[in-house]
């Protein structure tokens, strides 16, 4: 049950953070804002986790200006732990804004959608693992009420 | 300087020094108020300050990445997002400072389509300066109280925007219905829906709004008294303002030029005169900011002279 609860809660934070780089994608290319403004509307309603960690990006970069988007970033992923976070995909978010401090919007627009693309086998090995959680437990239960059945009859 | 508001002054250099470097910062912050004009920032030069007592140059010279980073860091790193003002050579920073770019020009045709490479920065300081438009008053208005049109004449520098948002901030004061149409976001300097420069209490701000299509709909949607509008251009600007002229508004506005005469022949101006759109011309002079050279009636007659 413990390995399911863990496993859910993996794929809800990759899905979390697509949704967040889905819109930040949007922003990109619809909005004149500062970068600032830009992570703290993705972020949303979000206190911990992601959200934080772009909360904290903004925080750094109107702090100090001159620091780059990256290592803003940088800071603020050390900063706060994303419980269940993989390395894959901490490295895939650190390449993102790697690219995202450079170029026209087009090329910040794309780079966010090079990163969803890399996101998307880390998504999908969360939700088979998440399912396989999910019928192991069914399976396990079915399993155990056989087995108090042999054991009452 | 008097009539520069203090407050105001010292907020935009705090911000500004934010974004420099410390070297750069520290020199801004130390400068008698109101004084700093304008901020010159070079690949492998440099930086120098220009105020109104001299040129202060700071220790260090930025290399190319930096000037990059800073300019990065004067548009809250949304430099991507303001690639239409790019091509213009200038962006309109948080408190309505000009940050002219220089740099590597990506042409299509003979149009520009992209700034590379900024290697210099030219930031001008906008400032709020209360009885800028004293000299102005007695054109503005006629014997019956009617506000005038009137077009503010001048070289870059020399407190035209500056004259003209003091104007605007009296002209509300005074009880008019003052439409700003703020093209560049220079004369209300707009943000978060709030101007940061004092327009007077009767003013309405259209920020970010081509001149064309913002006299329009300033003209359909506010009953405007006055409209407002800065840098009037080609024939689109002159159309537009003869337009808010014909429906009985008046027009305030300032036009680049050194010579009242050659100004009058060049296409934009000389299509406005002909058709009297203004009722006073006035000419700055060169040698001082926000000084009234010469002011001109609307047949182009001198009415009265400083020089």
């Amino acid at each position: 049950m413990a390995l399911r609860e863990r496993w859910l809660a993996r794929l809800s934070l990759v899905e979390q953070t697509q949704d967040m780089l889905a819109r930040l994608r949007l922003m990109l290319t619809q909005e004149r804002m500062g970068m600032c403004e830009v992570l703290g509307e993705c972020a949303g309603e979000g206190k911990d986790g992601m959200p934080a960690r772009f909360i904290e990006t903004a925080r750094l970069i109107r702090s100090e200006p001159l620091m780059d988007l990256h290592a803003a970033y940088a800071q603020a992923a050390e900063k706060i732990r994303v419980a269940g976070e993989s390395k894959a995909e901490k490295k895939v978010v650190e390449q993102l804004f790697s690219e995202m401090g450079v170029g026209t919007a087009a090329m910040r627009e794309q780079a966010v959608a090079a990163c969803l693309r890399r996101l998307k086998p880390i998504a999908q090995e969360a939700a088979r693992k998440a399912e396989l959680g999910s019928r192991l437990c069914v399976q396990l239960g079915l399993l155990g009420g056989v087995m108090l059945g042999i054991v009452l009859w | 300087m008097k009539g520069v508001d203090g407050l105001q002054y010292r907020e935009a250099m705090e911000e500004l020094a934010h974004c420099l470097p410390r070297n750069v910062g520290r020199v801004l912050i130390q400068q008698p108020e109101g004084s700093v004009r304008e901020i010159r920032i070079r690949a492998g030069q440099k930086t120098a300050v220009h105020t109104s007592e001299g040129v202060r140059k700071c220790m260090g010279e930025p290399a190319p990445h930096q000037v990059q980073q800073i300019a990065e860091a004067l548009c809250e790193h949304a430099l991507y997002a303001r690639a239409e003002e790019q091509r213009s050579g200038f962006v309109t920073l948080r408190g309505g400072h000009r940050m002219g770019l220089c740099g590597r020009v990506l042409l299509q045709g003979q149009s520009v389509r992209a700034l590379r490479e900024i290697s210099s920065l030219c930031i001008r300081v906008a400032g709020q300066w209360r009885g800028a438009a004293d000299r102005l008053m007695p054109h503005l208005t006629d014997a019956n109280g009617r506000v005038n049109s009137l077009l503010i004449i001048g070289l870059p520098g020399t407190g035209k925007t500056t004259m003209l948002r003091d104007a605007c901030r009296r002209l509300s004061e005074m009880g008019c219905r003052v439409g700003v149409v703020d093209e560049r976001s220079e004369i209300a300097a707009m943000s978060g829906g709030e101007a940061q420069m004092d327009v007077g209490p009767n003013t309405d701000v259209l920020d970010g709004c081509c001149k064309e299509a913002g006299l329009r709909w300033m003209l359909r949607a506010m009953c405007p008294d006055v409209l407002v509008t800065d840098e009037l251009g080609g024939a689109c600007d002159a159309q537009a303002v003869m337009e808010a002229v014909n429906a009985g508004v008046s027009v305030i506005s300032t036009l680049h030029g050194r010579d009242i005469q050659k100004a009058a022949g060049r296409g934009t101006l000389a299509h406005l005169v002909q058709n009297r759109a203004f009722d006073r011309y006035v000419l700055l002079t060169e040698d001082a900011v926000g000084c009234v050279g010469t002011v001109y009636d609307e047949q182009l007659r001198q009415m009265e002279s400083t020089f």
